[in-house]
């Protein structure tokens, strides 16, 4: 498997000030972590609402922490676990469960239109329109680099459970790449077929 | 045998495979496209765009640091704005998360909810299989309910809230206590408290969607 992306190294002398409730600290870990966790959190929840209640919650969570930190994992890792923690809480919650998917934050994200930022974008919706467990597992897993059975205890489920959302989800990826691509050769080819 | 998406996904991260399935997938060209395809999938997704976080978020957190603290989602604030009288709904969570298996590994207390008594009551102690098992049928029991209504009591509310941060303070001593090797006899006390707040929270999740949310 891939390695994930690691998340940003944080000095020692940055980590005591946070610890010590220094907010200039703290500000600069947002600073370092806010990206990480609210990209996290919007890929998985697919809302930029509730991205933003998460990252908010997540913070407020950090710094009322930071002080019990021994440094067991990297401060990255750690701060991710209590991001992913919330995402987790918001699926179970059932809240999810009465939102749409939210495609127009996707457009608004994106900075300009070139092949290369399509495919991102049909990519974001694909992954948007998956469900809701799935898309948190193809996301811990392909993404962040858990192993199924570290996502199946986070999620109160097996192992076995993880691979078979994961392999849903790649299959239902696959469709919905497919059937975008499709839509838009037909879009291109719609005028050319009226003119005939 | 025809190899399954789980097949080719677990040779794409090479993690253990049967066999005859592995023999299969490198015997077929075909099969070798479909893993080069999950893994360029991987990639991009890897390589979507970073988010920038929304500045005006750090003023609520900070903002929050400074009042103690009190600052709320948008959900948390439903959650607390509703009111105090969280006594009716407080003793559920005790009467089900105190009512756990017990040493000897004598069946459990059956935990009652508004009156009604749960279909089946908690697996013993110590049988970490069961627990896992008892847990997962638990999120799927949880996942079947209905969403949760908008306008639920604020006891209500905050006895969910309430659990479900408990929940997420076990899932990460479980994921930490998987990394290190915690012995078993421990992790299964941690998946039994897991499936006693599990429980807890299926039972007040029902009691409220038997009542409409009041």
């Amino acid at each position: 498997m891939l390695p994930p992306k690691p998340p940003p190294k944080v000095d020692s002398v940055l980590l005591a000030r946070a610890q010590r409730g220094d907010r200039d600290a703290h500000s600069e870990l947002y600073a370092l972590f806010g990206s990480v966790v609210f990209t996290l959190a919007r890929r998985m929840l697919a809302s930029r609402a509730a991205a933003e209640d998460v990252l908010q919650d997540t913070f407020i969570e950090v710094f009322r922490k930071i002080g019990t930190y021994r440094g067991e994992a990297d401060l990255g890792f750690w701060v991710k676990r209590i991001a992913i923690n919330k995402c987790l809480m918001y699926l179970r919650s059932g809240w999810m469960s009465r939102r749409c998917v939210d495609g127009e934050d996707i457009l608004s994200e994106a900075p300009a239109r070139s092949a290369a930022v399509d495919e991102q974008i049909a990519l974001e919706r694909a992954l948007d329109a998956l469900p809701h467990m799935a898309r948190a597992v193809v996301w811990l897993h392909d993404v962040e680099g858990h192993t199924h059975k570290e996502i199946g205890a986070m999620l109160g489920y097996t192992a076995s459970f993880s691979k078979s959302q994961l392999a849903r989800a790649h299959e239902r990826l696959r469709v919905l790449l497919e059937s975008g691509e499709e839509e838009s050769e037909s879009d291109l080819c719609a005028p050319v077929l009226k003119t005939c | 045998m025809r190899p399954s998406t789980e097949d080719l996904l677990a040779l794409r991260d090479g993690e253990p495979l049967d066999a005859r399935a592995r023999a299969k997938i490198e015997a077929t060209p075909a099969y070798g496209c479909e893993i080069a395809r999950l893994q360029r999938m991987q990639r991009a997704l890897r390589s979507l765009q970073m988010l920038e976080a929304p500045p005006e978020v750090l003023d609520r957190v900070l903002a929050a640091e400074k009042a103690n603290g009190v600052v709320r989602s948008r959900r948390s604030w439903l959650v607390a704005g509703a009111g105090v009288a969280a006594v009716a709904t407080a003793a559920i969570a005790y009467v089900t998360t105190s009512g756990g298996p017990g040493d000897d590994g004598e069946a459990a207390p059956v935990p009652v909810v508004a009156g009604r008594e749960l279909e089946t009551p908690l697996p013993a102690a110590g049988s970490y299989g069961a627990l896992v098992e008892e847990s997962a049928r638990l999120e799927r029991l949880l996942a079947e309910l209905p969403a949760q209504s908008p306008l639920m009591t604020g006891a209500t509310a905050s006895t969910i809230a309430g659990l479900e941060d408990r929940i997420a303070f076990v899932d990460e001593q479980l994921v930490y206590g998987a990394a290190r090797k915690l012995p078993v006899p421990q992790q299964a006390a941690l998946w039994s408290d897991r499936v006693e707040l599990m429980n807890a929270l299926v039972n007040v999740r029902y009691a409220e969607a038997q009542s409409g949310g009041y």
